[in-house]
């Protein structure tokens, strides 16, 4: 038994509110929606061949795209687009919530990986918070779902209960912060303004400058790798850190 | 009704196994990109979001050679990237930003932006006048110092900017481009 361990099971079991579920289970898909509204409305160009689509780089840009998606024909991107809108809002609503979840959890997911260009952070997100939601008992309270338990003379569900979905999501936000803190503390948001942030821009490395500006830009760790090794080729060869200043 | 309980191991093993995956890669331990598929571990890819302090204002612009004016001219790609015209989360800056050193992308780059011309939207460049080929490049625009007067972002032309400021990242092989103007010349 890990040391500890107990009191993290109590923390995972204690009953908590099911409203915070609900809340969660009400207010993502429309945040996840209005995020994906403008992608949405040109679905056709987004993920269906009307627009300009990467090739198949056949794992050679392994880190830009993890996996070729061949484009959609039109009728099927608007498809798609119809799918993701209609299980969002469902879910929103709590109609069948736990199918609707998934459902829209796979239409995210989908769309993170067929089109790296217009996936970003909330792209990835959000297929692991919907998940998250369809596997606890969300849409019991305040939902279509209820109210149409309740028309079946069910009782209604309990207002507070363990619910280890809502400990990951409390989790998954402590995650996400503590890692992007260290990131950036890993970074040079500490040292770039005392430094000077020229010592690590594209001029100082003539060398490999592909290679370079990637590290600078993203957050990736094997992208972090490639700066890394620029950054030595920069003190080594290129210029010292003073010069790449000026 | 309550789910089994291999179900719910298997459940919390993934879900535990999904935020440590978050957590070492955003900190910055290669592990899960070591151990996971390229497609799982891109989706624990969130949490470490611009580690490093932007030095410039980076904006990915296109030009077009005019056959009949043997120039290049700017292209406005916005019309052929509709989605986020203005902004960096627009898909042309994100195709540069990611690919701009991938020659795969570049050549289908350059076909999509010359084959769209002439089409229904308005480039900038008049539909008439056929492109041979097209130069891809970055503005690299400094940003202004603590103190200095803001102003803000707006897209100018390219001339606007200084030499030292554009880095091309690709053009079209003069080859290619005799091909299509001469292409071009004879449909004309």
């Amino acid at each position: 038994m890990i040391p500890g361990w107990t009191t993290v099971e109590d923390w995972l079991d204690e009953p908590v509110t099911e409203l915070r579920l609900e809340i969660v289970r009400a207010a993502a898909p429309l945040a996840v929606l209005g995020f994906m509204s403008g992608r949405l409305a040109h679905a056709d160009e987004w993920i269906g061949d009307a627009g300009f689509r990467v090739p198949d780089l056949g794992g050679k840009e392994a880190w830009y795209q993890p996996l070729f998606v061949p484009a959609l024909p039109a009728g099927a991107a608007w498809t798609v687009a119809a799918l993701m809108i209609t299980s969002g809002l469902a879910c929103c609503v709590g109609y069948k919530t736990r199918p609707s979840a998934i459902v829209f959890a796979s239409t995210l997911a989908f769309v993170a990986v067929s089109d790296r260009l217009a996936a970003f952070t909330v792209s990835k997100l959000s297929p692991a918070v919907m998940l998250a939601i369809a596997a606890g008992p969300a849409g019991s309270r305040l939902s279509v779902d209820a109210w149409l338990a309740r028309r079946r003379g069910e009782p209604p569900a309990p207002a507070r209960r363990s619910l280890r979905n809502v400990r990951f999501l409390q989790l998954l936000v402590v995650t996400i912060y503590s890692a992007s803190g260290i990131a950036k503390a890993r970074g040079d948001c500490t040292t770039a303004t005392r430094r000077g942030s020229r010592s690590r821009s594209r001029r100082c490395c003539p060398r490999g400058r592909g290679r370079c500006s990637r590290g600078w830009s993203s957050g990736s760790s094997s992208w972090r790798r490639y700066g890394s090794a620029c950054q030595r080729r920069a003190r080594g060869r290129c210029c010292s850190a003073s010069a790449c200043t000026r | 009704m309550p789910s089994p309980p291999w179900t719910r191991a298997a459940l919390q093993l993934l879900a535990a196994g999904y935020l440590a995956g978050v957590w070492l890669d955003g900190s910055g331990t290669t592990l899960p990109a070591h151990v996971l598929p390229r497609t799982a571990n891109y989706f624990l890819q969130v949490a470490a979001l611009f580690p490093r302090a932007a030095t410039m204002s980076i904006d990915y612009r296109a030009e077009g050679w005019v056959c009949r004016d043997r120039a290049w001219s700017e292209i406005d790609t916005r019309p052929y990237f509709p989605i986020d015209p203005n902004d960096k989360e627009n898909r042309f800056q994100r195709v540069m930003h990611f690919f701009r050193q991938d020659e795969t992308t570049m050549h289908a780059l350059d076909a999509y932006l010359v084959g769209s011309h002439g089409g229904p939207h308005d480039d900038g460049i008049p539909r008439e006048a056929a492109l041979g080929g097209v130069r891809l490049l970055s503005l690299r625009i400094p940003l202004p110092k603590p103190g200095d007067t803001l102003e803000r972002a707006r897209r100018r032309p390219l001339p606007d900017y200084p030499d030292d400021e554009r880095h091309v990242f690709y053009h079209t092989p003069k080859s290619t481009i005799a091909a299509r103007c001469s292409a071009a010349g004879s449909r004309e």
